[in-house]
């Protein structure tokens, strides 16, 4: 009868494990591989094993140094930026009382764009020094125009200040459905007590949405590490190398300068930090149960 | 007084928000059906939209200009090459989505009649079309007979080992008639893109100058400027006297964009002013003082006389810029010329004027460029991929396609009465006198002949951005490239 069951089980999950296998595991399997041979289209096509060597190489290369710093100095601004913003917009809708149905459907359309569509939007639109938006208001009022997006030290804050207009209603809308579920009752008992609005966050609303927070950082905190699109269309990793974040810096190695191998080894050490990073968030949500 | 204002009030948004979704309905409708007939119910429009999807993607996947109506009166002059030896054959062509290649493709038919010769055409845009040829000529693919290759890394590609020499087809007298193709009539500098170990790799498509001063004649007149300027130091005096920031006017643009794109253009003031990217022996001396010096001029002529943000510049901006009519002057490739006579495209045709592109104290350096045709070594059709080669690039063709282009890759064309009738025109007969002039400006081995060229060039343009967007001294980042110019080459095998 057990016996009958596994079978059973296991013949039902078959085309489920098939499909993880080929789309998940093999391919994953297969970047190790290649992360540890030498394979570079541009010669003549050969490839050896060379074990470690080319994770080795990568402490020892500045520009993947860099990579990684920039994609350290964005995730942390971002992630952090993201979601003040996004639980101030949350807390905003929610004590709006008309036309919170109006503003949550608008707010729903940056971040339900392609992102490649809004980054050149924005970039075309907004940062271009010549025409753009931002540069058309700072000229109408007096003020210097501005190198949005090639002046070195306004290159990663434009960054982070258009992935904030793109993600922070994701989080408010997620947080929001959170803060409908919490009792009114609470809220009003507060009041009466005399609680102000600041202790009523500190001490109601940000310990019942912890998990939620820990759910949504784990979300945006991976797609800001993976991130690509937004970057790529943005700035191209420019001016110089202040904008390269590590998975750029994996396409220019892999596509550009065609080092197969080399570019499967930053693949898989951008993969092992989005890992850390999942292990970390769960530890925290696992504590708050 | 209050309750039938409330239903009103909702009524009419009501109203209005269904009258919104009815012209968004009609819009979509609109945009999707295309043809004219608009006035059918919705339910009609959805299933057509189906179908138009399906001929745009066919239109854009296969490129064979099956029905293309070619009037070229030009007929194939007599020659000893056997046309027909390989009829019934189909060849397959990796080509560039760009008119110089869809002017040739115009004249296919011409060619299939004469030869028998089935031909098949896959055009892709330039990042993508030279992506897919590297990695078919690293996996030894026979996949395609013929690429349209970049003639500045011809070297990378035959390091591979993925293509054929021409020598092997110029023995073969039944394919190959030196009266007929005369291949010393390709201008040198061109021909000199595809040779390397004393072999020729492919045929180049045209002699691209990649400078040529492009200049307003309105605003010189208005500020007082009587000729255009002839060295590095005029360029500079002039365009500072025509940027005026607060009309939002500007003297230069030049391309400074992270990339391949403005390394090329840095290269013109490197040899300008005396420099080199390589010693004898391969070592990168691009930081020397000749270097500095150049990239010092480039970054102050940039950040003084060009619009802001002119570091993210590709060449694309650098032909906005000029066509919008805020930038006075531009140093840039000869095939632009034609789209700035034409009134269809730039509001400034008439007072557009062209003119041989300034010197530098070490002399001239112009470099040539151009697109390229080769053949696949791996191909099982190598002959009759030849046939096609010879024939579109022979004299009596090429002068078909060159007159569209106005820029030709023959020395015969330049001179050819037909030729010259049809831009004798172009700038007040400007064009012609510069077109002419610029071979005798040709900078030997602009494009040094190294393996990993691309790479290199790359490197570069990240310098250069740098420089130019102010994130490091012109010093510094040559000094950083200069280390990682030697490691690209050092991988690649040199040094040893």
């Amino acid at each position: 009868m057990m016996r009958d069951n596994t079978k059973f089980i296991f013949f039902s999950l078959f085309p489920c494990l098939i499909y993880i296998f080929l789309t998940q595991a093999f391919p994953i399997a297969y970047g190790i591989y290649l992360s540890l041979t030498s394979w570079t289209l541009t010669s003549t096509g050969t490839s050896k094993f060379i074990f470690l060597n080319n994770y080795i190489e990568l402490f020892y290369d500045l520009r993947f140094i860099n990579s990684l710093r920039v994609t350290l100095i964005f995730f942390i601004f971002a992630l952090l930026i993201e979601i003040a913003v996004g639980f101030f917009l949350a807390i905003m809708l929610y004590k709006l009382k008309k036309g919170r149905r109006i503003i949550t459907a608008l707010l729903l359309i940056p971040f339900q764009m392609t992102p490649v569509v809004s980054a050149l939007g924005w970039r075309t639109f907004i940062y271009n020094p010549l025409y753009g938006l931002l540069n058309l208001f700072l000229g109408s009022i007096g003020l210097p125009k501005q190198r949005w997006l090639s002046d070195p030290s306004l290159v990663l804050p434009s960054i982070i200040i258009y992935d904030t207009w793109a993600w922070s209603p994701f989080i408010a809308l997620s947080l929001l459905a959170g803060l409908m579920g919490i009792p009114i009752e609470l809220f009003e008992a507060a009041r009466i007590d005399g609680a102000s609005e600041i202790k009523i966050i500190k001490l109601i609303i940000i310990p019942t949405l912890k998990s939620l927070i820990a759910v949504v950082a784990l979300i945006r905190g991976a797609d800001i590490i993976k991130a690509f699109a937004t970057i790529f269309t943005m700035t191209g990793g420019g001016p110089g190398y202040l904008s390269e974040i590590i998975n750029l810096y994996c396409y220019y190695v892999s596509f550009i300068d065609l080092k197969i191998g080399y570019g499967a080894s930053i693949g898989i050490f951008s993969f092992i930090l989005i890992t850390l990073y999942y292990i970390c968030i769960l530890k925290v949500l696992i504590k708050g149960e | 007084m209050s309750e039938p204002k409330k239903v009103d009030r909702r009524k009419f948004i009501y109203a209005g928000l269904g009258a919104v979704a009815l012209i968004a309905i009609g819009a979509a409708a609109y945009v999707a059906m295309n043809p004219p007939v608009v006035t059918k119910t919705v339910t009609t429009s959805t299933t057509v939209p189906t179908t138009s999807v399906v001929t745009t993607t066919s239109v854009a996947t296969t490129t064979v200009p099956t029905t293309s109506v070619v009037t070229s009166t030009i007929t194939t002059p007599k020659s000893e090459i056997n046309w027909k030896k390989y009829a019934g054959t189909t060849i397959k062509i990796l080509a560039l989505k760009a008119f110089l290649i869809d002017y040739q493709l115009e004249l296919l038919p011409d060619f299939e009649k004469l030869t028998g010769i089935h031909v098949e055409v896959e055009q892709l845009p330039e990042d993508q079309v030279n992506q897919k040829a590297t990695i078919e000529m690293a996996g030894a693919s026979s996949s395609y007979d013929i690429y349209s290759l970049w003639g500045h890394s011809i070297v990378s590609y035959v390091s591979t080992g993925a293509l054929e020499p021409i020598s092997s087809f110029v023995k073969n007298p039944e394919i190959y008639d030196p009266d007929y193709y005369r291949l010393d009539d390709i201008i040198p500098a061109a021909l000199d893109l595809v040779t390397f170990k004393n072999e020729i790799w492919g045929i180049p498509i045209q002699a691209v100058y990649q400078q040529t001063l492009y200049y307003r004649k309105d605003l010189f007149e208005k500020y007082g400027i009587d000729k255009p300027p002839r060295t590095f130091d005029e360029l500079k005096q002039v365009a500072e006297k025509l940027t005026k920031r607060s009309e939002d006017q500007y003297g230069f643009a030049g391309r400074a964009c992270r990339g391949t794109q403005s390394a090329n253009v840095w290269l013109y003031y490197l040899y300008g002013f005396g420099g080199k990217i390589f010693d004898d022996k391969w070592e990168p001396i691009l930081n020397g003082s000749e270097g500095v010096e150049s990239l010092k001029f480039y970054v102050e002529l940039l950040n003084k006389c060009a619009p802001p943000g002119v570091s993210e510049f590709t060449w694309t901006e650098v032909q906005n810029s000029f066509m919008s009519g805020k930038v006075a002057m531009i140093n840039e490739v000869i095939n632009w010329a034609s789209i700035f006579i034409d009134p269809s495209k730039s509001k400034f045709a008439n007072v557009t004027g062209i003119a041989l592109p300034p010197a530098g104290p070490a002399g001239s350096s112009v470099g040539v460029y151009s697109w390229v045709w080769a053949i696949n070594k791996y191909s099982k059709n190598k002959e009759a991929a030849w046939l096609w080669l010879l024939w579109t690039t022979a004299p009596s063709q090429a002068l078909y396609w060159s007159r569209k282009l106005g820029v030709p890759g023959r020395l015969s064309i330049l001179n050819n009465p037909i030729f010259k009738e049809g831009v004798s025109k172009w700038y007040d007969g400007k064009f012609l006198q510069v077109l002419s002039e610029l071979p005798k400006y040709a900078y030997p081995n602009y494009y040094p002949k190294v393996i990993p060229w691309l790479r290199v060039m790359d490197r570069i343009g990240v310098a250069v951005n740098e420089a130019v967007s102010g994130v490091k001294t012109p010093q510094l980042v040559l000094d950083e490239a200069a280390k990682d110019v030697r490691k690209i080459m050092e991988e690649a095998g040199y040094y040893r």
